[in-house]
């Protein structure tokens, strides 16, 4: 759906030139949600902006559902623009106007003239974010979560085929952001629709999408399913992000204070096995003995997954014949220390 | 009532003042917003980092605009007389006096109606943008509805400067109750005169503040 081949952005800041974007390329399939996760600067802003043409690469090929956005002129951008919906960090409602007013805005700008044609369509989309009692509302009237159910019904008002996401839930408290993220996908899972999600925070990427891409001075550093980049982080960036959405930040500190010698394990679960009292058997069964000092049991996306570090006690054997019995359930098993 | 405060006013003569006034006031107003919004409007779109960026036309116009705003309206008076003459057959009275209080005033509410739009969050712009909207529906659409509150305290504002300009316009026979002022109240010493036209001008400037802000309080949503 979205193709972005070796794209680069440079502005000009005081004479001189300043890479915001170099050399990426990222392929986005019809359907998926899309994660692009990176600190404030990592360009992550600038890049959802090239797919929409906000902003316009200095460099490079951006395709949208075969569309070469850069080659667009007025009429095929603004064309581009109706199939490609945005919502914002801070909304961007129009305050002099109404919800509804508000969200028959691209209609009107689609060209729609007849009034109960665009009455219907806004109740419609009015229903689908759970707004129908604000119809009549200015923006100054509502909290933020509503204001961006606002931002989330005009973005959609002309079924577009991409809903692009900028740090759509980092002015929202963690409450209103769970059920933004919730909307967010069951939106998804019912019109199908393709979603680029920017953020910086790791816990928005876990909960909603299914790809992601971290960010870090203009390049990707690392991309790959989220089950995997949660679990297996390679990258610096990558795993400084994890940690912090772990709340394992400061492991090596952990490791010190606890004064362990021996050796150091992570044990990652994925799947169904993560409910599975497979660690209880191998402790029963050949006597593996440890102690846990960081843990993690929850959901990524839809994937049930759980990780503990934990330091191992006991003889060598019955430790090997543990984690043996734990890697054939499928636990993957990796030395810490 | 003390007659002898009474002496030599003439009300009728204020009445038809006061009514000159209006009538000065009204038709440049009305002409001062038609010419210098969309003026406004242009040299915001053409600003840097705006819609329409054009360095080279804001340039221009920002120059014109700032010629026209440096000089003092007494002059500008002056030196329009044969213009003004050209464009309504007289440089006297009412009608005389309405193109140069437009020719003053215009280039004074464009900067004010810039400055509005400058207010206007620059994510509500690019949210129209993102929609497809053309220039003309973001303009149109957003910039001016949101920034309505800042557009109706210039026209205020910009009603009061031309009060003191009407009065200015008096010294050329343009008629109103600056002009009452000078010719009564200062050329022949009747203080009376000045009183009562000075006092109509304050209490028509602050009828005028007074709805000015009643009517930003209605559009202002925020």
């Amino acid at each position: 759906m979205i193709h972005l081949d070796s794209v680069s952005k440079s502005y000009v800041v005081g004479g001189q030139s300043v890479d915001a974007v170099k050399k990426v390329s990222l392929h986005i399939g019809p359907g998926e949600i899309y994660g692009i996760v990176g600190h404030s600067g990592a360009g992550k802003s600038t890049l959802v902006r090239l797919i929409n043409r906000l902003e316009s690469a200095s460099a490079g090929k951006v395709m949208v559902d075969g569309v070469d956005v850069r080659s667009l002129d007025g009429d095929g951008l603004r064309a581009l623009r109706q199939r490609v919906g945005m919502i914002f960090q801070h909304f961007n409602l129009l305050s002099s106007r109404t919800v509804a007013q508000n969200i028959a805005i691209p209609l009107r700008v689609a060209g729609w003239k007849e009034q109960a044609r665009i009455d219907a369509r806004v109740a419609e989309l009015l229903a689908l974010v759970g707004l129908e009692d604000h119809r009549d509302k200015y923006p100054a009237q509502l909290s933020g979560g509503q204001k961006q159910r606002v931002g989330i019904a005009r973005a959609l008002a002309n079924r577009p085929q991409v809903l692009l996401c900028d740090e759509a839930t980092s002015a929202l408290d963690p409450q209103t952001t769970k059920s933004i993220l919730a909307l967010l996908k069951r939106i998804n899972a019912e019109l199908g629709i393709t979603m680029v999600v920017i953020t910086h925070e790791m816990d928005v990427v876990r909960m909603l999408c299914d790809r992601v891409a971290v960010m870090d001075g203009g390049n990707v550093v690392e991309e790959g399913d989220v089950t995997k980049v949660f679990l297996h982080p390679e990258h610096h960036t990558t795993q400084l992000f994890v940690r912090e959405a772990e709340h394992l930040e400061d492991l090596e500190e952990v490791l010190a204070s606890a004064r362990i010698k021996g050796r150091v394990a992570r044990l990652t679960f994925v799947g169904q096995e993560a409910y599975a009292p497979y660690l209880a058997s191998s402790v029963r069964e050949y006597g593996l003995d440890f102690t846990i000092l960081a843990g993690n049991v929850g959901k990524i996306k839809d994937t049930p997954c759980g990780q503990l570090i934990v330091a191992l006690l006991g003889e060598t054997a019955s430790q090997e014949a543990g984690l043996e019995h734990l890697r054939k359930q499928g636990v993957t098993v990796e030395f810490l220390q | 009532m003390n007659i002898s405060w009474m002496d030599g006013l003439d009300w009728m003569d204020i009445a038809k003042a006061c009514l000159d006034t209006l009538y000065m006031l009204g038709g440049s107003l009305a002409l001062t917003v038609i010419l210098g919004l969309p003026l406004g409007v242009l040299l915001f779109l053409t600003s840097r980092r705006q819609l329409l960026e054009q360095p080279i036309v804001y340039g221009v116009l920002s120059v014109v605009v700032n010629v026209l705003r440096s000089m003092p309206f007494i002059i500008l008076l002056i030196v329009m007389i044969p213009l003004t003459y050209r464009m309504v057959g007289s440089s006297l009275g009412v009608r005389g006096a309405i193109p140069p209080l437009v020719f003053a005033a215009t280039p004074f509410f464009a900067r004010l109606v810039e400055i509005a739009l400058r207010e206007v969050d620059r994510g509500v712009v690019e949210a129209m943008q993102a929609t497809g909207a053309k220039i003309h529906q973001i303009v149109l659409w957003a910039l001016l509805p949101e920034a309505m509150p800042g557009i109706i305290a210039a026209v205020t504002v910009t009603a009061i400067a031309l009060v003191s300009y009407t009065a200015m316009s008096g010294t050329v026979g343009g008629g109103g109750l600056g002009d009452l002022a000078i010719r009564f109240g200062y050329q022949r010493f009747q203080t009376n005169v000045m009183v009562v036209t000075v006092l109509l001008l304050i209490i028509g400037v602050q009828v005028m503040q007074m709805l000015g802000d009643r009517l930003v309080l209605r559009f202002s949503k925020k």
